[in-house]
């Protein structure tokens, strides 16, 4: 092989490689994952202050563009449907490639369940891995959350996965995507509608412990040593919503881990009443997740103890912030919409069809 | 691990890369090596943990090298006779009991293929026609060389021994015409072949369902589906074994391009019919029996139709043979064989007829028109020999064909029942522009291979196209985890 024929060998691999990873971003399942995740890629570079991961108790729950609004705080959620703790090491590795956060903000409800529930549901494995960049770490992540060995090459390469979406090559809205970075008018929050009415129980005079699944547990450790590592600060929190008895046990046994660490836990089930949460109109499924009406709550309470506690710089008016400007403004018209829509459901008991899991 | 597999992909990358940075003296062990290697993690072993059935390849090399030897170094006839007697019964015998008589022993991947190459290897010793060989590891790779274990070609030793055993040098040229040939091979299986797979999968399995035009719809479907399953196959094997420097006989010429059923099977299977060819038929009219039925047949019906009626006779056991050979059962037994002998037969026995038609109405046969006509007559012909190699049963077949002629509905074809078959009307624009392109390739191939004249465009153009058909095959092709692609109908049926 001589120079001249190396060389045109290394530039049609390099070619096919650079067209591989455009049209895959581009058929990558469009939706709101795609967008946040897309989202994040999308904003300039250290801008962000406090990245929150988590599952789906993060993206209804805690709006970024009021936090910013309200509380100067630049936050975005990098958070996914059931995403697995496994994931969330790798997320905020993935973070700090392009932003540089002083505070992570860990959603805690998946810790409670075991993570082999989630291993042969590939939908919110890929949630996380369809989602990032290519990279070093998003390899690394595919290592940690795929088990079986023989079905890796699926994730590493997701044209596997999504080719048969190539209809959406012809899409403007994901032609956008071809670098996988596409502002979110919304930074990343997804404002729900309906209501689904739900009873509280307090559960504050528990105080049994139960350890959540060994794994987890291993997981928990391995991030908080990981988070020690890398000097930032943490914050755990505990989304309200309809807890069991043993979900409680297990968030007993976990908390006295974390602040050993010395990081600290909000458990917002803790402060529903100072809140003003109410469960029969705050939320759409029973139970289970916030509304529109919830999400302003607890976005508020998040925003207030986050001044409170941590010295997150004010970013209103700064220079490179003007999509945020921009997301407040649309998020106030939107959300005003939203919890019209949901008074409106509450007036005429019209409650949102129940969700089977 | 299917050779459209990603494992697969990744596996002869690695082997490529060895193979050329290995000294050329060891790259024919290697490639035996990697031959056994794939060979015992073909899906037959790998799933069953049968091990063991590398020892039928084993034995069968042991058996046609210890009788190439015997028979070259004597000059004994019937010792001669009576080594190669020995070898193809005991070849014969291992592929009739593991194939055939289906007594609960797992067949190598194969099988088929090897021991026709070699007996074919065998038979040309025999006949002094080829030279032996006197190294059993060498015969042991012309055997069981991997890229022709999945469906062939089948190949002969003479075309082989120089380009196997020779060492090569890494040319560029060659590798570049192998991946294009490689990609152009997963173009027809995964694009098309598995389009047309699920239309023919929907009519064959629900019959029942229909009537008229969609019986034939399916008919052709799977008419193109099989053609570019196989073909497709062989693109890939012939692109890998391009990219050793290897070159393999072809073993498709654009079939549906042939105007009669003569002509067809020296397009279709190339390889197998001159194996059946030179093997089989031609031997069995050298036989006694035949040589003097035409003397025997002379009185009775004249000199010219005794000549026939031994042919024909000999030709019947051929298309039986190759009837049997591709499944042991009535369908295939009729769908490649009886038909299309009926065919040859009933098309030369009428000839005179024919000739006396073109020049009453005065039919150029060299016009367009003409050779149109031929090449669809031909086409239907095979399709209706293919509804038989498709259906579970005879009866099946006569039923679905009895249903084709029960119903006259074209109205179909603008009431959207085309969309019903499987696929809607985004994918079967995509079956129908890419059988377009295929036929057009296939057409322009007939003028010389379009590999090398795109290889006299500049870099842009020549790039563009590779990318396009690339990414036309990621994107468009039926794979991944969310679908299940076909094993290539001959690698199951092992011929």
């Amino acid at each position: 092989m001589t120079k001249k024929q190396a060389l045109k060998a290394v530039l049609f691999v390099a070619g096919f490689l650079f067209i591989l990873r455009t049209v895959t971003y581009i058929v990558r399942t469009s939706g709101d994952v795609k967008d946040r995740f897309a989202g994040f890629y999308a904003e300039e570079e250290d801008t962000i202050d406090m990245i929150m991961v988590g599952s789906s108790p993060v993206y209804p729950y805690y709006s970024a563009p009021k936090l910013y609004g309200e509380e100067g705080i630049a936050a975005y959620p990098l958070s996914t449907n059931n995403q697995r703790p496994k994931a969330i090491k790798y997320l905020l590795k993935e973070a700090q490639k392009t932003q540089d956060p002083s505070l992570f903000v860990i959603e805690m409800r998946m810790f409670t369940m075991p993570d082999e529930e989630w291993e042969d549901t590939m939908v919110f494995t890929r949630g996380v891995t369809d989602n990032m960049k290519y990279s070093w770490n998003r390899i690394e992540a595919i290592n940690s959350l795929v088990g079986d060995k023989s079905e890796r090459y699926t994730y590493y390469f997701d044209i596997f996965k999504y080719h048969s979406n190539w209809k959406m090559l012809v899409m403007p809205s994901q032609l956008a995507c071809w670098r996988y970075e596409k502002q979110s008018p919304m930074k990343g929050l997804e404002i729900k509608y309906g209501v689904g009415p739900a009873e509280w129980t307090d559960l504050s005079a528990e105080t049994g412990a139960l350890a959540p699944a060994e794994e987890q547990l291993e997981v928990l450790s391995d991030l908080l040593s990981w988070i020690g590592d890398s000097g930032k600060d943490a914050l755990f929190l505990i989304s309200p919503y309809v807890m069991s008895k043993e979900d409680r046990q297990k968030f007993n046994y976990i908390i006295p881990i974390i602040e050993a660490a010395g990081y600290k836990v909000l458990d917002l089930n803790s402060h529903v009443e100072e809140m003003g949460l109410d469960f029969a109109t705050d939320f759409y499924d029973y139970g289970s997740h916030v509304n529109a009406l919830g999400e302003a709550k607890c976005t508020a309470f998040l925003g207030e103890y986050l001044q409170k506690y941590y010295n997150l710089p004010d970013r209103r008016g700064q220079k490179g912030y003007e999509s945020w400007d921009d997301a407040w403004k649309l998020y106030q018209e939107e959300q005003a919409k939203a919890e019209e829509s949901c008074l409106k459901d509450i007036e005429e008991e019209n409650w949102a069809p129940e969700v089977i899991d | 691990m299917s050779i459209t597999s990603f494992y697969f992909l990744c596996f002869f990358a690695a082997v490529l890369f060895l193979y050329y940075v290995i000294p050329k003296k060891a790259q024919w062990g290697f490639l035996l090596f990697v031959s056994l290697a794939y060979f015992m993690t073909s899906t037959e072993v790998a799933d069953s943990g049968g091990w063991y059935v590398v020892f039928y390849p084993l034995g069968a090399v042991a058996a046609v090298y210890l009788a190439a030897r015997l028979i070259d170094r004597t000059k004994e006839q019937k010792k001669r006779r009576a080594a190669l007697i020995c070898a193809v019964i005991f070849c014969v015998g291992l592929l009739c009991t593991l194939k055939f008589f289906r007594l609960g022993l797992l067949a190598p991947m194969g099988i088929s293929f090897y021991t026709l190459t070699l007996l074919g290897y065998l038979f040309d010793v025999y006949y002094e026609i080829g030279p032996v060989q006197d190294n059993y590891g060498k015969l042991l790779l012309f055997g069981c060389y991997f890229p022709t274990m999945i469906s062939g070609p089948i190949v002969k030793y003479q075309d082989m021994k120089e380009q196997m055993y020779g060492g090569h040098k890494f040319d560029y040229r060659q590798v570049t015409f192998g991946m294009q040939r490689m990609i152009w091979g997963f173009f027809k299986k995964l694009v098309i072949s598995e389009r047309m797979a699920v239309i023919a999968n929907e009519i064959f399995d629900n019959y029942g369902s229909y009537a008229g035009f969609p019986i034939w719809i399916g008919a052709v479907a799977f008419t193109f589906q099989l053609y570019t399953d196989f073909a497709g196959c062989m693109d890939i094997v012939l692109g890998i074994s391009q990219c050793f420097g290897i070159v393999l006989p072809e073993n498709f010429n654009a079939p549906f391009l042939a105007r009669n059923i003569s002509e067809y099977w020296r397009r279709w299977h190339i390889t197998l019919g001159t194996w059946l060819r030179e093997y089989l038929f031609y031997p069995l009219l050298r036989t006694r029996f035949f040589m003097e039925l035409p003397k025997k047949l002379k009185g009775r019906v004249g000199k010219k139709r005794a000549k026939q009626i031994t042919t024909f006779s000999a030709m019947f056991i051929l298309w039986f043979v190759i009837g049997y050979w591709h499944g042991g059962t009535w369908n295939f037994i009729i769908a490649s064989g009886l038909l299309h002998w009926f065919y040859i037969v009933s098309g030369e026995l009428m000839e005179p007829l024919f000739v006396k038609w073109r020049a009453i109405f005065r039919i150029n046969v060299e016009s367009k028109g003409f050779i149109l006509f031929q090449r669809l007559r031909t086409f239907v012909l095979v399709m209706f020999g293919l509804i038989f190699f498709r259906s579970a049963t005879v009866p099946d077949a006569l039923r679905m064909i009895g249903r084709g002629f029960s119903a006259f509905n074209p109205q179909i074809f603008a009431d959207g029942t085309l969309f019903s078959f499987g696929l809607d009307w985004i994918e079967l624009v995509i079956a129908l522009v890419s059988l377009v392109i295929f036929g057009w390739v296939t057409v322009e191939q007939q003028k010389g291979w379009i590999r090398e004249r795109l290889e006299k465009k500049n870099i842009v153009f020549r790039w563009a196209v590779l990318y396009a058909l690339l990414f036309y095959v990621i994107l468009l092709g039926q794979y991944g985890p969310d679908f299940s692609a076909s094993e290539f109908i001959y690698q199951n049926f092992k011929v």
